[in-house]
């Protein structure tokens, strides 16, 4: 009887499993493959689109790093997202502490006054913000990006950390500050060091925001040398009615992967922070 | 030479007083305790003399200055807390190590120095590159003092230190922090909600109660010269009993309420006749829970025999009890204060 | 009195300094972030409001007061179907998307606290719609639905499903973002395939913190896998599912992706939302104004409704 429940327990598991598995990951698989497809095996609507009925081929990679402005998107979609990271930390984890330990009971209204600014989608800030822009003299610059994107992560980033930080117990920052430090010393000395986990998770949906974001990029910029992937690469390898198929999902793909390997590599310490964060918040 | 010196300390909290109107002295070397129900204002007291809160009203002075305005680390307080709040990221050595490190300039070599000799005084010295969470709540315990004690600070603050070591552990380690308290002779304060705990370790004790010191005093002082009704009940397990007696209270402790039979034969002694209720055998002492005869309410009388008398008690039964008149005690009706008959 | 001399002198401070001042400290922490938020979003905030009630269009920069006009113009059924349809859609999308990615997302989070083997490949294969950007990912599903070579028709073909003579024939193309309700049925698939794994995440992080002693006691006390899941597991994680529920309702809400690069609106105009009706006008048509007003009606409904789940969350919150 044991051994029956248990199969049907692994049952539950992996059926489940390989469900959401071939839901979230088929279209990848399929497009790698046909990444490599020749254009006389692929716009054959009768041919399989599971194999190759035609040998594979890599021309369709050495169109996009070659002929396109990929490799520049790539650089572009990484530099704007580390300097965002990086502004996004600089700025959110102040306010977070000092929402958290600093303001009492102004400090929780006005968290929450800064998640309902979060909802303010960029759909409707857009056009605004264009002509913000440019009067900043970005328009056509990666910067313009670099500038505008931690509108939307900073709230999100000081909602998590504020949670995290409250999760920290007072004590230790008091016995910091009878040890002989000032609150200042005392946040940078013994709080800080135990965010880890909040700073990754931070990290983490920062960095994708900026690889997903479309609108702003799509406004702002429409040079292509500046783009990043996000409008890149549509743009590029959609030509009017023309797609460029390949490429595209090769593009896609190349992204996706390594990315969700890094992921899957911090997911524990993910979990953590959201857990820290947003549970105990 | 007094160490530590509060003057009319308040301390509120919208509009809940949580400390009321403090005066304290502590001289040089005293061990003072400050025992209390929770909620009393022990620990915001002693919060504000750490720097921690700052006070509605009042001055706080250490070691002859007006700290009043300044932070914590001015002071020169050490402080362990409940939780011994150890840094979870450091070791041992560094968690020790910390307070020396804050004003930049100790040279390493100094500072192991130190770190050494607290160590050694607690015996924690093979625990030094451990971190927090290897160790047991002892242990932690000892690392929180080290790491007090490493500055030389002018007052050791201790915020229960002892509530979360088991029971067997408390009496040793309240031992051990004597001694410590002695052979350094630091002026040391210590809160507490136990009152076995204090009686066991102050010079002297305050004890208080919705924010006021109801009474300074030795251990003997308080227990058996209780200054008001409060203290009266609060020590002593169980505390005093309290009479209605004409338009005072009369009290008297429930070790000193023995049958007729026992003890000395001077015609000093107050007699009930005591209805009993309830008996509490606790192995070394017995309980005895009752009504007296000639009273109309229902106030509930304790007796505390210890396991030496062994006279038959039932319950249910009448016995003739008294209490020696040098044992009485009287209250103020409406203050509650102690007021000679 | 101690054994070694007294090294550290005494700290020399007068007053409480500017480093000890939690409100000094407080403030100065906080006003990189207010003032950017206020720069950033406050201000084209008000503008895009201003825009909204004016005739500024991509042509005439002038600001000319209309009062409510636009807003009059865009909710008239007649001249512009477009406007309640894209409404309806916005909350039609958002509202099966949003039940969608909860029912999957927990029964993924469920999945992955346990422990099995091959958890780990399983994990990144779940994580990646999450790791490629929204528009890329959207359009590897254009191909797969839509182009004249897409895989899924070639698969329903083969299964004889599609073709002459089948179920769904006749022609071996599905059209299925052709079609206003295989259109509709896409979108909001594409919306549940990209952020069911951040809602996963968020709700297994809210499974794990519940303590296990908990669950050991239901199942000691005799309650099923199921009833231990609604009736323990479910309420204890209410606060964080409101949050993950908010965090893809505003994500699905206000997206512009999804449905332009799968049917820019189309066929027709059936799959419009508030978002692109509002690019549409805005900078295609060039009514600036207009398109404020569109894109203006997004802010109430998603603030009523972050109002009704935090609100919500905090009855709940249990610990």
């Amino acid at each position: 009887m044991a051994l029956r429940t248990r199969r049907i327990r692994k049952l539950f598991i992996y059926v489940p499993v390989a469900f959401f598995c071939f839901f979230s990951a088929s279209p990848f698989i399929v497009m790698i493959i046909n990444t490599f497809k020749q254009d006389a095996d692929l716009y054959r609507p009768k041919n399989n689109p599971f194999i190759y009925n035609i040998p594979p081929t890599l021309e369709h990679l050495e169109l996009l790093f070659l002929r396109t402005n990929y490799p520049l998107f790539l650089k572009n979609s990484l530099l704007v997202g580390v300097t965002v990271v990086i502004i996004t930390l600089a700025i959110s984890i102040p306010a977070a502490y000092s929402l958290a330990r600093l303001t009492g009971r102004w400090g929780e209204r006005s968290g929450i006054l800064l998640f309902l600014v979060y909802l303010v989608p960029p759909t409707l800030l857009f056009i605004p913000l264009f002509r913000i822009v440019a009067r900043l003299g970005l328009v056509n610059s990666v910067w313009s990006l670099v500038v505008v994107y931690p509108t939307i992560s900073i709230p999100f980033s000081i909602w998590l950390l504020m949670g995290f930080f409250k999760s920290i117990p007072l004590d230790l920052e008091e016995a910091a500050m009878v040890d002989g430090y000032s609150r200042l010393a005392a946040f940078l000395k013994v709080v800080l060091p135990l965010t880890g986990p909040g700073i990754i998770a931070v990290v983490v949906v920062t960095f994708t925001l900026t690889l997903h974001e479309f609108i702003y990029a799509l406004t702002f910029i429409s040079d292509s040398t500046q783009r990043t992937i996000s409008v890149g690469v549509p743009n590029e390898l959609v030509l009017g009615d023309v797609f460029f198929w390949q490429s595209l999902l090769a593009a896609a793909v190349i992204v996706a992967v390594p990315v969700s390997v890094v992921y899957n590599l911090f997911l524990d310490r993910l979990v953590a922070g959201f857990t820290m964060g947003a549970v105990k918040g | 030479m007094a160490v530590v010196e509060t003057r009319g300390l308040k301390k509120t909290f919208g509009d809940v007083k949580a400390v009321d109107g403090v005066d304290l002295t502590i001289d040089e070397g005293e061990l003072l305790v400050i025992l209390g129900p929770s909620g009393c204002g022990k620990t915001t007291l002693m919060r504000m003399i750490a720097g921690l809160e700052r006070p509605t009203e009042g001055e706080v002075s250490i070691g002859g200055r007006d700290v009043t305005e300044l932070p914590p680390r001015a002071r020169q307080v050490a402080m362990v807390f409940q939780s011994y709040a150890l840094y979870p990221h450091m070791t041992v050595f560094n968690n020790i190590a910390f307070p020396l490190r804050a004003q930049g300039g100790m040279p390493k070599l100094a500072i192991k120095e130190k770190v050494g000799w607290a160590a050694s005084i607690l015996g924690i010295e093979q625990l030094l590159e451990r971190k927090p969470r290897q160790l047991s709540g002892g242990e932690r315990q000892r690392v929180a003092l080290g790491r007090a004690l490493v500055r030389e600070p002018q007052v050791l603050l201790l915020d229960e230190p002892l509530s979360n070591l088991d029971a067997k552990l408390r009496a040793s380690a309240r031992d051990e922090l004597q001694r410590f308290q002695r052979q350094l002779g630091i002026t040391t304060i210590f809160v507490t909600h136990d009152q076995i705990e204090a009686m066991g370790m102050g010079d002297r004790i305050a004890i208080m109660n919705k924010g006021k010191v109801r009474q300074i005093g030795t251990p003997h002082e308080i227990y058996h010269e209780s200054g008001d009704t409060f203290v009266a009940t609060f020590l002593g397990s169980p505390g005093m009993n309290l009479l209605e007696e004409h338009d005072y209270l009369l009290g008297f402790r429930p070790e000193n309420f023995l049958p007729l039979e026992v003890g000395t034969t001077q015609d000093d002694l107050r007699k009930f006749s005591l209805h009993v209720t309830r008996v509490e055998h606790l192995g070394a002492d017995r309980l005895i829970y009752g009504e007296l005869a000639d009273r109309a309410q229902d106030t509930e009388i304790v007796a505390k025999l210890p396991s030496a008398i062994t006279t038959p008690v039932e319950v249910g039964a009448r016995y003739d009890f008294g209490v020696q008149k040098q044992h009485l005690r009287f209250f103020d009706k409406t203050t509650g204060l102690r007021t000679n008959h | 009195m101690q054994e070694i001399a007294a090294i550290a002198a005494p700290i020399k401070i007068r007053s409480r300094r500017l480093e000890d001042r939690a409100g000094w400290l407080g403030t100065l922490f906080l006003l990189p972030a207010v003032v950017y938020i206020l720069a950033l979003v406050g201000v084209p905030f008000v503008i895009a409001i201003a825009f909204s009630v004016t005739d500024v269009t991509v042509g005439d920069t002038s600001l000319d007061f209309v009062g409510l006009d636009n807003f009059r113009r865009i909710m008239n059924v007649d001249t512009m179907p477009q406007f309640r349809r894209a409404l309806q859609n916005s909350f039609l999308f958002t509202l099966v998307a949003q039940i969608l990615i909860l029912v999957g997302a927990n029964i993924l989070a469920l999945i992955l606290s346990q422990d099995f083997r091959g958890k780990w490949l399983a994990r990144m294969l779940i994580m990646m719609p999450w790791a490629t950007p929204a528009s890329l990912g959207v359009i590897g599903w254009k191909w797969l639905l839509d182009s004249k070579f897409a895989p899924i028709d070639w698969v329903l073909v083969q299964l004889g499903l599609l073709g002459p003579d089948t179920l769904l024939g006749p022609g071996s193309h599905m059209n299925f973002l052709g079609r206003e309700g295989l259109a509709m049925a896409s979108v909001i698939m594409v919306q549940v395939w990209r952020l069911m794994p951040l809602a996963a995440v968020i709700l297994l992080a809210g499974f794990s913190s519940i303590d296990q002693e908990l669950l050991d006691q239901a199942e000691v006390d005799g309650a099923s896998f199921w009833r231990i899941h609604f009736r323990i597991r479910l309420p204890l994680i209410l606060p964080i599912m409101s949050i993950a529920l908010l965090f893809s309702l505003i994500s699905i809400f206000g997206d512009i992706v999804v449905v332009f690069g799968l049917t820019t609106g189309g066929p027709v105009y059936y799959t419009h939302v508030l978002p692109t009706w509002a690019y549409v006008l805005g900078i295609q048509a060039g009514a600036l104004s207009q398109g404020a007003a569109t894109a203006l009606f997004l802010f109430p409904v998603l603030l009523a409704v972050a109002i009704l789940v935090l609100r919500n969350a905090r009855r709940t919150e249990v610990t």
